[in-house]
This record gives structure tokens, sequence and C-alpha cells, in this order.
């Protein structure tokens, strides 16, 4: 069985759901330029050194910006030929599953990151047939401005992956509008309470209440005791 | 390929906040009941072939409401079910219908979104059943329809190339994967289903039902609209 995994981050090619937030200049070469410089600061990371490279990563952009989005790439070291800025996901994606029967489809805000082993964990893991989604729901969140790191946890996080049948996901899936990442608990899911991921919190982050909602990590302690040890593993010292 | 028909039909909402008067709340549901009983009734008991099911969802708050006018209205074929609708899209025994037809050797279900102020030519049902679906397509439009003016009679010329009808292929798997939590979060609407492949039908009509009048006579209309209101609805 051919199986192919694919991490998919919205840069900013949904607009719909940028305005959810209020976020009216994702378009803006301020806006690209600033999320530009957090991603290859952190999102990068997390992909380039993945254990396990057999993977491909899809930045979604909107079309309209695809001058801005090609300036700020050159700023940056070249990114490797499996992660990819594109505005066209639907045909990359159909011509890396060509001839595959699984697909691993993965959700990653273009700000945050993946564990290391997030990707040999997927090859590793083997998937319940009742339960196509995994839904990773214990992590880490990071503040950038105070390095302080503390557990994290949410029911229906961005940190998601859907495994379907190539062949229905090519009649189908594919078809589907995007869900806010809120509603996939409703699907049936299998739970991943293992710790997956790093939120990354910086000066502009799309939901705006992580300071009442995790407040520790805006004072001026370490929570954990291993926070050293943490931050090295996602190699963020 | 094994296909089942089942006609999904939206909600018949009233203004929420007159649910607890009476009074209002018919007012609200008056010009609707003049529909289901001139035409979304008559369109769905007469079809040609009544080899479907169609499940009629309305607020529970509006629940003795239904019960009068369904006591008036005399004997609806079981192939219709009419059922309050509590919160969620898709009432329980539209649920437990389609959950049936799962465990079944159903292959594939053809949802079709039937709205509260239109109607499809008697022939729909007759048509989608002959019709040689591959499994490939997924939304079906038809885009020629007419519409009848309740307020003064006027049967519009037919052809408006407007997209109002419209059903969808499902696959088991797909339904019961994606479309059972999408349609709670996305109604079921052609926009929902944009990015989908398509194909248009134009053997099928419909009718778009304008106006809010509840005392229009069809009989007394003339008979050229008569004429071409007969592939809709069957007049006395």
């Amino acid at each position: 069985m051919i199986t192919r995994y694919i991490i998919v981050s919205r840069f900013n090619s949904d607009i719909g759901l940028s305005q959810e937030y209020h976020i009216t200049d994702s378009l803006t070469e301020k806006w690209i330029a600033y999320r530009m410089e957090i991603f290859n600061r952190f999102t990068r990371k997390s992909l380039e050194f993945q254990t396990n490279q057999e993977f491909l990563c899809l930045l979604t952009f909107h079309p309209d910006s695809t001058d801005i989005i090609q300036k700020e790439l050159l700023k940056y070291p070249p990114l490797p030929s499996n992660i990819v800025f594109t505005s066209d996901k639907k045909s990359l994606i159909e011509n890396y599953i060509l001839n595959a029967d699984q697909l691993y489809l993965s959700n990653l805000d273009s700000d945050d990151m993946y564990h290391p082993k997030f990707i040999q964990f997927l090859h590793d893991h083997k998937v319940q047939s009742d339960k196509p989604l995994l839904i990773y729901k214990n992590g880490y969140i990071f503040n950038t401005n105070t390095g302080i790191i503390n557990n994290y946890y949410c029911q229906s996080p961005p940190f998601f992956t859907e495994v379907f049948d190539v062949k229905d996901y090519l009649s189908y899936a594919m078809y589907y509008p995007p869900l806010a990442h809120g509603y996939m608990e409703y699907f049936a899911h299998e739970t991943i309470l293992d710790p997956m991921f790093i939120v990354i919190l910086h000066n502009r982050n799309t939901w705006p209440n992580y300071r009442y909602h995790v407040a520790q990590v805006f004072q001026d302690q370490q929570v954990l005791g291993n926070w050293q040890e943490i931050l090295k593993e996602y190699l963020l010292i | 390929m094994t296909n089942e028909l089942t006609h999904i039909m939206q909600q018949i909402s009233a203004d929420p906040k007159t649910y607890n008067h009476f009074e209002k709340q018919l007012e609200t549901l008056e010009p609707k009941f003049y529909l289901l009983k001139y035409f979304i009734l008559p369109s769905l008991i007469h079809q040609t072939n009544t080899n479907f099911k169609c499940f009629i969802e309305y607020p529970h708050e509006a629940e003795t409401l239904f019960h009068f006018f369904l006591l008036n209205y005399g004997l609806i074929p079981n192939h219709i079910q009419i059922a309050p609708c509590h919160y969620i899209p898709l009432n329980l025994s539209a649920k437990n219908y389609i959950s049936s037809l799962i465990l079944s050797d159903t292959e594939n279900i053809l949802l079709i979104k039937w709205d509260p102020f239109f109607i499809y030519s008697l022939h729909l049902i007759e048509y989608l059943h002959q019709y040689p679906f591959s499994g490939n397509e997924k939304v079906i439009l038809f885009d020629k329809g007419a519409m009848l003016n309740l307020n003064t009679g006027q049967l519009s010329q037919k052809n408006l190339p407007i997209f109002n009808g419209m059903a969808y292929l499902c696959s088991k798997r797909e339904y019961q994967r994606y479309l059972t939590i999408y349609e709670q979060f996305h109604p079921f609407t052609p926009s929902t289903f944009k990015n989908f492949p398509k194909i248009v039908l134009r053997d099928i009509s419909y009718l778009l039902l304008s106006g809010q009048n509840s005392d229009l006579n069809l009989n007394t209309l003339n008979n050229n609209t008569k004429d071409e209101l007969k592939e809709f609805i069957k007049l006395l």
C-alpha cells in the first residue's frame, strides 16, 4: 500500500476565515512580511527538521498576493523541495497522490510547530478504520516575547490529520469547503494524547484572547521544570 | 449502482420571536401552509414515480399548528413524512431512514433540495430514476424555471436561467464520514457545493412561487397559465 503524507497550511489563502477574525490586511505586504518572518523562525524549523522527510508541505496563499509572496520568499534561504508555497493546492495534491492508495492530510497553522517526530509518528501509527481522523489535543504553548512555555490542551485544536483512501479524497473530500478546526471534534476521531505541537504566541496571533486564556506564559517565570528540555526538543534553543 | 432518492426539504421556518404567540405564529405560517396545501404536497403526492422519500421539516415550536394543518389536509402517503426539526437540520425520522440505507446495500443516496417556495415538474423523480448516473457526478443543477406570482396569478416566461434547483449525489461512505457532520454547520445550499463537479439538467423544470397571497384560486387562472402549470401540479 502506497501512502502519502501532506501537511497543509493556509498562509493567507482563506480570506473568508481571516475576516471572521477581523483580519482584513492579510493580502498586504506588511502582514505577509511579518508572517513570513514568523514562519521562517518557527514553523519552517519544525518542517525542515522532521526526522522523516517523506512528506509534502503546502503553504497556500491567495493568488492576488503572488508577487509579494515571491518577493518575501527571496529574503530567506530557499525552501527544500518538499515545502512549497502555492496558490494551486488542488493540482499539487492530485499530482502527489497519483498512484497512491492512502493519504494522510494534516493541518498546521503557518505560525505553529509540530513535534520533529510528527511525520515519523504518522508513519508508525495504526489508524482505526472507523476513526479516520487524528486530533492532537495535547501540546505546548510558547510565548516568544517572554520565552515562557507551558502545557497546552485544546479540545478541538488546529492540529489534526485526516486519513483518506485516495479514491475517496479525489471523489468527494477534496471538494468540501474546509471547516474551522473547532468543528473537527464532531467527526469520528481518535484522540492523540502525546504532546505533538507548540502554539507559538507572537505579537499578532489570529486569536486575540491568549493573554486571558493562558495567562501564565505572559508572566515572568518558567512554569515547567523541564522547559529547557522541551525547547531543545523543538529546536527553539 | 443502487440509488435511493431522498428529498430533504429545508426547514419551514417561522420567526422564532413569534413562537410563543399563537396568533402571530399563525400569521407567519399561514402563507407557508397555503404553499404546502396547494403546491408542495400535491407536487410530491402526484409525482409520476413515487419511489422516493420526502422529509418535510418544521420548527418544533410550531407543532400544534402543524397538527391542525395535517388533520385538515387528509391522508398523506407514507413516502412523505412531516416532522418537527429540533435545532439541527434533518429531523430524526430522516436521520433514521438514511441510517437504514447505510446499513442496506444502497451505494448512493441522491439528496434533493426542495425549498418551500418552489416545486419541480411532476416527472422529476421518474426522470432521475432513469438518468444514467455514472457515480462521478456530484452536484446536479436544474436551471430551467418559471415563476408564478401568487398575488397576480401571472406566470413568467419559462426557461428563466437561474439555478435554484439542485440535487446532490452522495455515496454511502461519504454520507457517513462527511455529510452528516457538514450538514450541521453548512446549510445544504448550492454555495456549500460550489467546488464540486456539476452537471446541469435541462429536461426538468421547476416553478418558483413568489408573493404572499393565500387566496389565489388556481382554477380561476386563465387557460394558458393552467396549461403551463399542468407540468407541475394537477389542477381540478
